[in-house]
């Protein structure tokens, strides 16, 4: 394990150069940042959120905070695991929110009854598979964005939730288990087309 | 859960594996995927709880997030741009460019300065001064001719 403890400082170190100078007003080294980050930062915000515009509410407002930090940075963990953890907390500030005001209104699921193969069934298929997300509850929700779509390691995204990694296990497993069931009848009727 | 993969994994860890992780290997934790692929090798009940959890893997897979927009991507760049007074002297990057360029002339004057021979003023003596002074006031008194 010594050689990815290794590389996870050197990332950590190199980050941190790299944040050193955003501080400096080096506007390379915030495109950089920008160029490594923004597209999973909204991603997650968006799995999070099921609102491309609250996703990007969530990530420009998680690089402006980045920005102020850069003057002070400490090399302490990488760019992209401090981004999602700040894309975290305020999407579940958000979801919160949004079930104060709308009293945990799911979402609508689309129609079950597909149409022909094809990319148009595939895209029915992939707003289905959105909607039953949607439905998971949103720590459920948080765990599978960061270790199946966002593909990082269970320690990584344990620490962004502030969870243990038994945790973590449990609240994929629940959350995966939920998926399936949702999703029982598509798998059943259409794994065979797309594939 | 947090073996170092030099133990024989049996079926029902794999399944927790499996139901939390998925069936992609990198998914899973790093001290256990060994064990796991080796289990998964050698066993026709744990490929088929592999294969299980990749279907599940496929249909989650279909939904793409969307790229950000342009326009977020400019304004978090618009947001860490310089400004000031300070901007609008040098609008053409950061400040550290054009203060390290006079930082640099300024040490290489005063090392150019340091280094450099002494100046040399010629002595031409005091025959050579009588003689300037005569060409520019003209011919000097004699006040021992008798005049």
């Amino acid at each position: 394990m010594a050689p990815d403890r290794d590389a996870e400082t050197d990332s950590v170190q190199a980050d941190a150069a790299l944040v050193a100078r955003v501080g400096s007003g080096d506007s390379a080294a915030c495109r950089s940042l920008m160029e490594a980050h923004l597209g999973r930062v909204h991603a997650f915000a968006w799995r999070m959120l099921g609102d491309a515009g609250e996703a990007e509410d969530v990530a420009q407002e998680a690089f402006l905070r980045l920005w102020r930090q850069a003057g002070k940075w400490r090399a302490e963990a990488r760019v992209g695991t401090w981004l999602h953890r700040v894309a975290h907390n305020l999407c579940v500030d958000r979801l919160r929110k949004r079930r104060g005001d709308i009293g945990g209104e799911l979402p609508d699921l689309p129609d079950p009854a597909l149409g022909p193969a094809g990319e148009h069934q595939r895209t029915q298929v992939a707003r289905r598979v959105e909607a039953a997300l949607a439905c998971l509850p949103e720590r459920q929700r948080a765990a599978i964005a960061l270790v199946h779509y966002q593909e990082l390691g269970n320690i990584e995204a344990a620490d962004i939730m502030g969870v243990s990694v038994q945790a973590l296990e449990s609240l994929l497993s629940r959350g995966r288990r939920g998926l399936r069931e949702a999703l029982a009848g598509l798998r059943d009727d259409l794994m065979g087309d797309i594939q | 859960m947090t073996g170092e993969g030099k133990e024989p994994m049996d079926l029902a860890r794999l399944r927790e594996l499996l139901d939390a992780y998925g069936a992609d290997p990198r998914h899973w934790p790093a001290g256990e995927r060994a064990a796991a692929e080796a289990l998964i090798a050698e066993s026709a009940a744990a490929a088929t709880l592999r294969d299980d959890a990749a279907a599940l893997d496929m249909l989650m897979d279909l939904s793409a997030a969307p790229a950000p927009s342009p326009e977020l991507m400019a304004r978090v760049l618009a947001a860490r741009e310089p400004s000031g007074w300070f901007s609008v002297l040098w609008p053409f990057g950061p400040a550290w460019q054009p203060v390290s360029a006079m930082a640099a002339a300024a040490v290489l004057g005063i090392a150019i300065g340091a280094a450099a021979p002494d100046i040399v003023i010629p002595d031409y003596g005091d025959s050579a001064i009588a003689e300037v002074e005569s060409l520019s006031l003209g011919p000097s008194l004699n006040l021992d001719n008798g005049l």
